[in-house]
């Protein structure tokens, strides 16, 4: 909104400084800090008198047990502060402010459908089934897909006379690694919204455990859309320059604002859980810019965290069916056997994650200039 | 107008045969209706169906198919299957509009269920939905059809239904099978054992297992045979079951086999005279009214038959079925008397789960109630009783005046039963009970030590894999020491899953039992390969050796090698696993006569990473110096210098939570210190008044308030009456009979207080029990 309204007034000095990107991406961040923290504690407070509250599983989660009750479906604040702060800052002109809108919606609704069938079953494993999940994630990956292989929207346009929408791009190579060409893009689409949607949503699971990885993965794609939609840096830094792509560099650091200010009232010990509204989100949203950016590539090394848990979850499954009944980890996904088994305390585990995600977010900008 | 009426349940016979009854009911309350029966193709339903309903106008056409299929609802396969039904079924009933559905139960039925409440939840159909269901357990499917049903009618008493659509009606049986009430039973008796070429005075015992046969019964009666034809006047008529398509079992064969097996030359000579056996029986009703006995399953039809015949009889529920229905239904009648349940042994050990019998129990059982006409006559009448041509009509009103066309019929007076502790409960369910049990909050009565016992068999038995580890673990947990081959077995079993030699282990350790057998197993199951089967084998030898402390010192005795159980751990206190260190070295420290046998296996692990091993040496030492087997100046050297004492986990307390957790207590807690006021208070004999405490503590334990008995009396008593302390006293005096020293000192104490004149009763009491030893020794 701000945006037009420099527009219409930018005869006024300093006005003009409302169009730069950066200007719009750092009050973008601090906008959706101070709305976290303005209304947190309301949202909190609503949520635990509308019931959603967190309930424990059947078996298991001994420690996590004493954590009953605290509010949950936090994610909700996160979708509020983003919103509002994308109104406020973004290019409301640019179709990829709106895809990402749609994703924030699509994955909001399967989160929030989750997290209050939990509420009515009022136990954790009462969620909705995992096909509910798959449905909308696999449909929102193939028009993802779609737009990529027609180019609706004008959002990949042709980039030295190759199509940028087929492209893959890889770490330490110029051009695009590959071409997915027609429907082997929509599939891809599918199978990379799956993917990272759920692999976020295992990585869920322990006070601040989810929003730091995501502040980083956020800055990272941030930079990367900075970069690529400007025209002397992608020139110097050799990256395919995409018009209008830096618009998403805003909506990355008003997602870090929502993160921090989330992370605010979730860290040990938790004020409040983000639910499944909120990972899934948080996954949704990632994939989609990665996937507007091309940069999936980018986005797995920096959420190497996200991939971990996911693997240690499929691998705990694979080999209990393999070998009868036997456990590879204590617990899967790896943290709880951290928790459970070894005992090890929350605050250290959630710190290492948030280390190594640290490090793999810095891998991530080295590799940048590396080409 | 002509009424339209669908009909749904299948899969088995049990779930067709009411449903056909109903229709006879439904076609004498409407003489024009049109039926429609909703099954799977290839299921009894697609030619019984036709078959029963052949007389009453065109019956082509009258089964309509629809996809269904049995197993877990995560399964896509599955999910498509029914999804497909769900929507022929949607279909069918737009294009049928039926007026009412009757269901009775059965996976086959879940399209039409499920179909038919969804279309009237949003207002495409007004059919009427009655379900019903014929055994004492609901089934799984009219469990979830409850929340659409009118109605629902059940077979036997003490069903779990509620209320407001409960009708206890009975069993609705076909009208060819309906036996009228014959006064002259005799006569009949005479006629049918003529035709049957038996003598008038013999004993007659009838078994059978159903149109399948039942392979328990099988092998039970044959086993049994010898002791039973010892008697002459015994003769045995078995229906071996016929061969049915898609069944492998065949009980003809069966038993010709296992005629073989057992010694005929042992046989009195005219053993083929008095045993005799075939598959099929179709006249039924002799055979019933020439019997004395009968030996049958616990399906529901089965034993509305016997019922309907009178006859006394001894009833073997197939063991392992969803619900435990069949045993449920013959609890039920045994309840009421009218049959005697005898329940199947899952042979476990051999490794092959056959269902048995065992044959002296059996045989003795049947001449037990041959000997007593009497008491068979009782039970047959009380049979009877439970027996109801009327039922399938009675449905019928049901129906009809869910229609509007006729007054609701009024439900049967229930008999009050016992409520089932055991049957039909959940795995889950029955371990918290033994649980409870081994925390003394709850006791066992030897009849629920059997039925627990019977349905352990049946998990121990039962494939995949968690359900025989539950079982290893129950048997444990509930000390059934009478099954510990059964662990010995699968603690080293490679055949069985990895978590079932776990819990092997584990409730070795739990069941207590200390011998060589048991200790050379645990060793040798230390070198399994899964490493929480070598994590439990250890701790389960530390259970047993610490709480058996005293005989472990005479484990010579028992022949127990102590050096090999010690090497075994010191080599698992430098496992790659944290856990099998720990269990390792608590069972060193438990086994060493002194610190310095065990100091390297120890001394390695003073810098282990996880602190939860250093834990576990520090309370190894505690351990130790409580029994001086180190030094204390020692202990503080190793803990000082050498050991690392930092650690990366901490128990988190939420102070805030714990409080609220107090508050909840403090207010159960004054309701049940006025709940004992007014008990205390109250006119009532001093009997009557320890029951009631009674009562009140275990159910105070069992809302997990955490009492202090002694304490809260104080509390009562502070309200100055001393018939509380006196019958605080006189529980005390109860409860120590036996202790002698206990008993010195409480006389001690109440001479202490004020007003002792009081309690003249109470130290009369005591000074009889202690009888001439007032000088027992107050010193320990």
């Amino acid at each position: 909104m701000f945006l037009l309204l420099a527009e219409v007034l930018s005869d006024f000095p300093l006005v003009n400084a409302f169009t730069y990107t950066t200007t719009r991406a750092l009050l973008g961040f601090l906008t959706s800090f101070a709305l976290s923290l303005a209304f947190g504690s309301r949202v909190f407070k609503w949520l635990y008198l509308k019931g959603y509250k967190d309930y424990p599983r059947a078996y298991g989660q001994d420690k996590v047990g004493s954590k009953k009750f605290t509010p949950t479906m936090g994610g909700i604040l996160i979708a509020l502060t983003a919103l509002g702060s994308i109104f406020l800052w973004s290019d409301l002109t640019s179709p990829r402010v709106w895809i990402v809108l749609a994703s924030v919606v699509v994955f909001g609704a399967v989160g929030y459908l989750d997290d209050t069938a939990k509420k009515v079953a009022r136990s954790a494993d009462g969620g909705i089934s995992r096909l509910a999940k798959l449905i909308p994630q696999t449909l929102f990956g193939a028009f993802l897909g779609l737009c990529a292989w027609f180019n609706w929207f004008d959002i990949f346009p042709m980039v030295d006379g190759e199509s940028f929408g087929t492209a893959i791009l890889v770490p330490f190579y110029k051009a695009p690694f590959m071409h997915l060409a027609g429907l082997l893009m929509v599939l891809f689409g599918a199978a990379w919204s799956i993917g990272i949607s759920n692999a976020v949503n295992y990585t869920d699971g322990l006070d601040g455990m989810l929003s730091v990885p995501a502040f980083f993965c956020f800055l990272v794609l941030g930079l990367y859309a900075f970069v690529m939609g400007n025209a002397n840096i992608s020139e110097y830094l050799l990256f395919p320059f995409l018009s209008g792509v830096n618009e998403l560099s805003v909506l990355c650091s008003i997602f870090m604002g929502c993160c921090l200010g989330f992370l605010w009232f979730n860290s040990f010990p938790a004020d409040v859980f983000m639910g499944d509204f909120g990972s899934l989100l948080l996954g949704g949203v990632l994939m989609t810019i990665a996937f507007l950016l091309h940069q999936e590539v980018i986005l797995l090394i920096s959420g190497g965290i996200f991939l971990f848990q996911f693997f240690t979850s499929a691998i705990q499954d694979y080999y209990f069916f393999k070998f009868k009944g036997q456990r590879y980890f204590r617990s899967a996904p790896f943290h709880e056997g951290l928790v459970k088994s070894y005992k090890m305390a929350e605050a250290k585990i959630v710190v290492r994650y948030w280390i190594v995600s640290a490090i793999l977010a810095a891998f991530c900008l080295v590799v940048m200039k590396i080409r | 107008m002509k009424r339209k009426i669908v009909f749904t349940g299948g899969g088995t016979g049990g779930h067709v045969t009411p449903a056909v009854a109903i229709s006879e009911g439904l076609r004498d309350l409407y003489p024009d209706v049109i039926f429609r029966y909703v099954g799977k193709r290839g299921k009894v339903e697609e030619r019984m169906v036709p078959k029963e309903w052949s007389g009453y106008g065109p019956s082509e056409k009258s089964v309509v198919f629809v996809s269904t299929t049995s197993g877990s609802l995560k399964s896509p396969k599955v999910l498509f299957q029914l999804g497909l039904g769900f929507v022929q079924a949607t279909a069918f009933l737009l294009r049928f509009r039926p007026d009412a559905i009757v269901a009775t139960g059965g996976y086959v039925s879940a399209p039409i269920v499920f179909a038919s409440g969804i279309l009237r939840k949003i207002g495409l159909l007004k059919t009427k939905l009655l379900v019903h269901e014929a055994n004492a357990e609901l089934g799984r499917m009219n469990k979830a059809a409850m929340g659409f049903a009118d109605k629902i009618a059940v077979s036997f008493p003490g069903t779990k239904v509620p209320d407001s659509k409960k009708m206890f009606v009975g069993y609705p049986v076909r009208k060819r099978l309906v036996v009228q009430e014959e006064t002259n039973k005799e006569t009949l008796r005479t006629v049918a054992r003529t035709a049957l070429n038996i003598p008038q005075d013999a004993k007659v015992v009838f078994a059978f297992g159903g149109s399948q046969g039942a392979r328990t019964i099988n092998r039970g009666m044959v086993d049994a045979l010898p002791l039973l034809l010892a008697d002459p006047q015994v003769i045995v008529l078995h229906g071996t079951g016929k061969k049915m398509p898609g069944s492998a079992y065949y009980g003809k064969d069966d038993v010709e086999n296992r005629l073989k097996s057992i010694d005929t030359d042992g046989l009195p000579q005219d053993w083929k005279e008095r045993y005799r056996y075939t598959d099929f029986i179709d006249n039924m009703g002799e055979y019933y009214a020439a019997t004395d006995l009968v030996v049958c399953r616990g399906g529901a039809g089965s034993l509305v038959e016997v019922c309907a015949n009178a006859i006394a009889s001894i009833s073997i529920p197939k063991a392992n079925l969803p619900g435990d229905h069949q045993a449920v239904n013959a609890r039920v009648l045994e309840q009421l008397g009218a049959t005697k349940v005898v329940y199947e042994r899952v042979d476990i050990a051999s490794g092959e789960s056959v269902e048995s019998i065992e044959p002296t129990e059996l045989s003795q059982l049947i001449f037990e109630l041959l000997a007593d006409p009497d008491r068979r006559t009782k039970m047959g009448t009380i049979a009877r009783t439970q027996y109801d041509a009327s039922t399938s009509r009675q449905c019928a009103d049901i129906v009809g005046a869910l229609l509007g066309d006729c007054e609701m019929p009024t439900s049967k007076e229930e008999p009050v039963l016992a409520k089932e502790r055991i049957l039909g409960k959940s795995d889950t369910q029955l371990e918290r009970l033994l649980n409870n049990v081994r925390q003394g909050k709850e006791a066992l009565s030897s009849l629920d030590r059997q039925l627990i016992l019977y349905k352990l068999d049946g998990l121990a038995a039962g494939n995949g894999l968690v359900r025989p580890a539950r079982a290893c673990r129950m048997f444990g947990i509930g000390q059934f020491t009478e099954r510990i081959d059964v662990l010995l077995n699968y603690a080293l079993n490679g055949d069985q899953s990895p978590f079932t030699r776990r819990d092997a282990c584990k409730g070795l350790g739990k069941m207590g039992v200390l011998n060589k057998t048991v200790v050379d197993c645990l060793i040798q199951a230390t070198n399994d390969d899964y490493f929480e089967t070598v994590n439990e084998s250890l701790y389960a030898l530390y259970q047993l050796f610490s709480i058996q402390k005293q005989s472990f010192l005479e484990s010579e005795a028992l022949d127990i090698d102590i050096s090999e159980v010690k090497e075994t751990a010191t080599q698992h206190s430098q496992s790659k696993e944290f856990d099998i260190r720990m269990n390792a070295l608590g069972l060193l420290s438990l086994l060493c006569s002194d610190f310095d046998e065990i100091r390297d296996a120890f001394e390695a692990n003073y810098f282990h990473p996880n602190w939860q091993v250093r834990k576990r040496i520090v309370e190894c030492f505690a351990e130790m110096q409580k029994n001086s087997k180190i030094d204390n100046s020692e202990v503080e050297d190793i803990l000082n210098n050498r050991f690392l004492q930092t650690s990366n986990g901490f128990e988190t307390h939420f102070q805030l939570k714990e409080e609220i957790i107090q508050v909840y207590q403090q207010e159960s807690r004054e309701t049940f210190v006025e709940d004992l006021r007014t008990v205390i208070y109250s006119e009532m004999t001093p009997d009557e008044k320890t029951t009631q405490l009674d009562t009140l503590t275990t159910s105070a334990k069992e809302k997990g308030l955490e009492l202090d008995i002694q304490e809260v009396l104080e509390e009562v008593k502070d309200s100055n009456n001393t018939a509380i302390s006196k019958e605080h006293y006189r529980r005390k005096v109860t409860e120590l009979v036996e202790d002698k020293r206990a008993l010195y000192e409480l006389k001690q104490e109440i001479l202490s207080e004020g007003n002792h004149f009081e309690y003249d009763d109470v130290l009369q009491t005591i000074d009889f029990l202690l009888g001439d030893e007032h000088h027992v020794s107050t010193t320990r």
